[in-house]
Formats: C-alpha cells, structure tokens, sequence
C-alpha cells in the first residue's frame, strides 16, 4: 500500500492546462468511448428512433445507455481531437519540438 | 513561499488564457473540418443508373430480415412495442424499394419479385385475419370513423402501392383485381368527405396518405388504362385552397375529414407529400419541395438536417417527428424524410450534406456487406433505402403521361 502511494508521488504532475494535460484528457475520452463501443451501447441509440434496443429492454434504459453513447462518441469525435489539437498548437507556441 | 505563490499565480492565468485560446484555435480548425470525415460523393448514397453501395449493403440487410424469420421477428417487435405504424411502413418502404431495384439492376428482379410477393401476401393475410387495427396505433379505437363502414387509408394507400409497384416491376395478374378494388374504396372513401380526403384515424386525415392515394392512382392509370385525372386534378385544387398553411404555403400533415387543419406542415410529412405529388401535379410538386427546402432544411459544416416544423409554427414531439434536438431543431423523422425528397428532386447537394450528417450521428454499423444505421431502426432504414433508389418507377408513369 505505502509502495502504491510512493508511486503515485513520484509520478509526473500534469500541470492543469498545459499541452500534456489536454493530450491526455483527450486520450481519456477516447478510451472511455472505446469502452462504451465494446460494451455494445451503440445499438442503444436506436433510442433516437424510438425504438428499443432489444426486446428485454425497455425504451428508457435504451435511452439511457445509447445516451451514454452518444455522449462519448461525441466526445471521442468532437472534444478530443479538439483537445489533441489544442495541445499541438500549445507545444508548438511553447516551442517544445516535437518528441522532447 | 509567499514569493513562489506571487510567480506561480501569474503562470496559472497565462496558462488558462493560452489554453482557452488553443482550444478555441483548435475548435475553429476542426468543427469546420469534421464534415469532410464523413461526407462522400452522391453516387456513394445514390446512383443514376444501377446501385449504390449504400443500396446495396441496406438491401442486403433488409433480404436477410426477410429470409431469417427469427431476425425479422425481432426487429419488427422492437417497432411494434412502440408504434405499429411502424411494422406495416417498414413493409411498404422495402416493396417500393425492391421494385425500384428491380428496375435498376434486372439481373436480381427474381430475387427481389420473391420477397415483394411475400411481404405482400403476409401483410394481406396479417390485415385480413386480425383486421385494420393490427397496424395501427391505439388510438385508432378511441371513437369511431366519421365516414362508415371504417377504413384506414393509411393501409389502404400504401397496400395499393405496393400492388401497384409489384406489378409495375413484372406483372402479376393475381394482384390486378387486388389493386382495383383498393384504388376504387380510396376514391369512394375520399370523395364522401368535403374536401375529397379520407381518414387514416377515426376523424384524422393525413396528407401522407392522401397524396400516397393519389399516386397509387396514378400507377393504376399507368398500369391497367383507367383514368382518374379529373378526381387528381379536383384533389389538387382544392387541396391548394383548402388545406395549404396560409403563411407558409405548405401543405399541412393533418385535417379533419371538413378540413380542418390538426397539424400544420411538418417535415417528417411534406418531403413524402411533395415525392408522391409528383405522379398528381409536377409543378405542384416541385414548389412544394422547395417550399420544404426553404422552411425546413438547414446546413452547419458541412452536415445537413430537417428541422420538423417551420418557423412559423411549432407542434408536438410524437413518433413521426422523434425526439428534436433543442436549439438546432433537428428532427430525426423529418430528416429521414428528408432524403427522399432530396432524391426525388434530384437536389444531390442537400443530399449529400444529408448522407454525411447520417454517417456522423446514425451510427452506421457494417456487417458481412450489411448496413444498418444503429440510430435508425427497419422502417428508418427501409426509408433510407428507398432515397437510395428511388427514381424508375416514377418516371416509367411520368413518360407515360399524354
């Protein structure tokens, strides 16, 4: 446990803002999409159509899972790129070359 | 200490303003660009001659629905446990469909003759035997239908279509009387109200179907030689007096059998309407579509959407429309309709914005050369099926015209 914690302090801060911090959270956010695409939420959107997503499930847990979805798709295709690209454009202001 | 925290203090708001502004440099470069992710030529969603590949990855789902009985099953219960409208139009949208393929691509038109026969003689056996109410919606029971005995042009409208369009594609003697007598209860059933329409619920008429009736009359001119213009084009002019939106010019979606207007013009409605008109009155038809084109389609980079009302007028949320996403106004039901007017029309640039904003947000999911939109369900994508191919038929009737 005291190993786990030492760790933990010993792992690089992400200053909050900087190019690492977005990078990251934009990989997060990918990851948590990953997550939410193998777990098979992405036939819940059907919720859009009215529909459920299968027969067992009733349309207001349809909705709420392919809401769930549709939240970290959007997430994944919208906010993390901008995320990524934002932490290019302040590595690049910053003047940090590529790969430092 | 109070010195570092006076330096780092300064750091921290520099550093919010240069993220704030790289992310708003960020946003500027990729919400303009994220269109071109998702937007591919027209020919991708519809071709002039022959299929697309998107016709054909959604036919080829639809064919294993209608030969998996226990995957049609389950798709068409996921519908009905919503609207049982549902069941019945994912049927007629996929015969429509399959004639315009078979007129395409004549090489599959056995293939294709086989499951229009038996999605017609299932829906004709399914109407006979557990009646008119088995693809309705509740509702539909909750008083009784001004014009007696009660019939449902709903059913009546489409059934005749899909007749028609089976024979259209090869003929069918079996179904030539089918199609006569349903063509002749619509007219009989449309010219005992005041304005020439009849009920698709119990005091509830629909343009829809109105106008589905009035091409399905058509297609029997075309087919077998009879002649209905004199009542199409009595239909028209009172429709363009009576039953049209005074500031928009729109056709409304629903009136009562005097004609009173229920609902005003909507999208999940007019963009069918204006398809359909085009076999009653093409001028007609095209200034409807553009007037839905003003009123309800809007663009934002490079993704395209129809809203369900225009906006001078606002109804509901109901299962035609879907669920409208605030501020934008986005209507899912509307803007799958949108795709057959936007094919009907030959408008390839709405279309096209259209496709991508449905490979952006419908969630398509590919399998073994299958295509199902996971946003969309079987009449969702039937529909969609239909904008891909749509076009024969019509003008096989249109050259036709003296």
């Amino acid at each position: 446990m005291s190993d786990m914690k030492e760790k933990a302090s010993k792992r690089p801060r992400i200053e909050f803002f900087s190019a690492k911090y977005f990078f990251t959270r934009g990989l997060e956010l990918a990851g948590l999409f990953l997550i939410a695409h193998l777990a098979g939420l992405r036939e819940y959107t059907t919720f859009l159509s009215g529909t459920t997503g299968d027969l067992g499930t009733s349309i207001e847990r349809s909705g709420i899972y392919g809401t769930i979805y549709i939240v970290l798709y959007l997430g994944c295709v919208v906010v993390a790129p901008i995320l990524i690209l934002a932490s290019g454009l302040l590595r690049l202001w910053e003047g940090v070359r590529p790969g430092r | 200490m109070k010195g570092e925290q006076e330096v780092k203090k300064p750091n921290l708001w520099g550093r919010l303003l240069r993220g704030f502004a790289a992310l708003a440099a960020a946003a500027a470069i990729w919400i303009p660009s994220l269109h071109f992710f998702f937007t591919r030529p027209v020919g991708e969603f519809r071709r002039a001659g022959g299929l697309s590949p998107k016709a054909e990855q959604l036919a080829a789902r639809h064919l294993q629905l209608w030969t998996e009985p226990e995957l049609k099953e389950r798709e068409l219960g996921r519908m009905r446990v919503s609207n049982a409208e549902w069941d019945f139009m994912g049927r007629t949208f996929l015969v429509w469909s399959l004639a315009e393929m078979g007129l395409r691509n004549p090489a599959a038109k056995q293939d294709y003759l086989k499951v229009m026969d038996q999605i017609i003689d299932e829906t004709l056996r399914l109407e006979r035997e557990r009646g008119m109410y088995f693809f309705l919606m509740p509702y539909a029971k909750a008083g009784p239908y001004v014009v007696q005995p009660a019939r449902s042009l709903f059913l009546d409208s489409e059934i005749a279509m899909m007749l028609a369009s089976r024979r259209l594609l090869e003929e069918k003697l079996e179904y030539r009387p089918l199609l006569k007598e349903r063509v002749d209860l619509m007219v009989a059933q449309m010219q005992r109200g005041p304005v020439l329409a009849a009920e698709s619920y119990p005091d509830e008429c629909w343009m829809f179907d109105n106008t589905a009736a009035l091409a399905a009359m058509r297609m029997e001119d075309f087919l077998d030689g009879t002649d209905h213009s004199v009542f199409i084009h009595q239909w028209v002019v009172m429709a363009k007096r009576k039953l049209t939106d005074p500031t928009t010019g729109m056709l409304v979606s629903s009136f009562t059998v005097d004609g009173e207007s229920l609902e005003g013009p909507e999208g999940s409605s007019i963009w069918m309407v204006a398809h359909f008109l085009r076999l009653a009155d093409e001028t007609f038809a095209q200034d409807q579509y553009q007037r839905a084109k003003t009123q309800l389609s809007r663009e934002m980079a490079g993704f395209a959407w129809s809203r369900e009302w225009p906006q001078s007028w606002r109804g509901g949320v109901n299962v035609d429309s879907g669920p409208v996403i605030p501020v934008f106004d986005i209507s899912p039901g509307a803007s799958g309709m949108a795709f057959i007017g936007a094919g009907s029309f030959g408008d390839d640039d709405y279309l096209t914005a259209l496709a991508a904003t449905l490979d952006f947000s419908g969630f398509p999911s590919r399998r073994a050369g299958r295509l199902k939109y996971c946003a969309s369900n079987q009449v969702g994508d039937a529909a969609l099926l239909y904008a891909a191919v749509l076009g024969p038929l019509w003008d096989r009737i249109e050259k036709a015209k003296p």
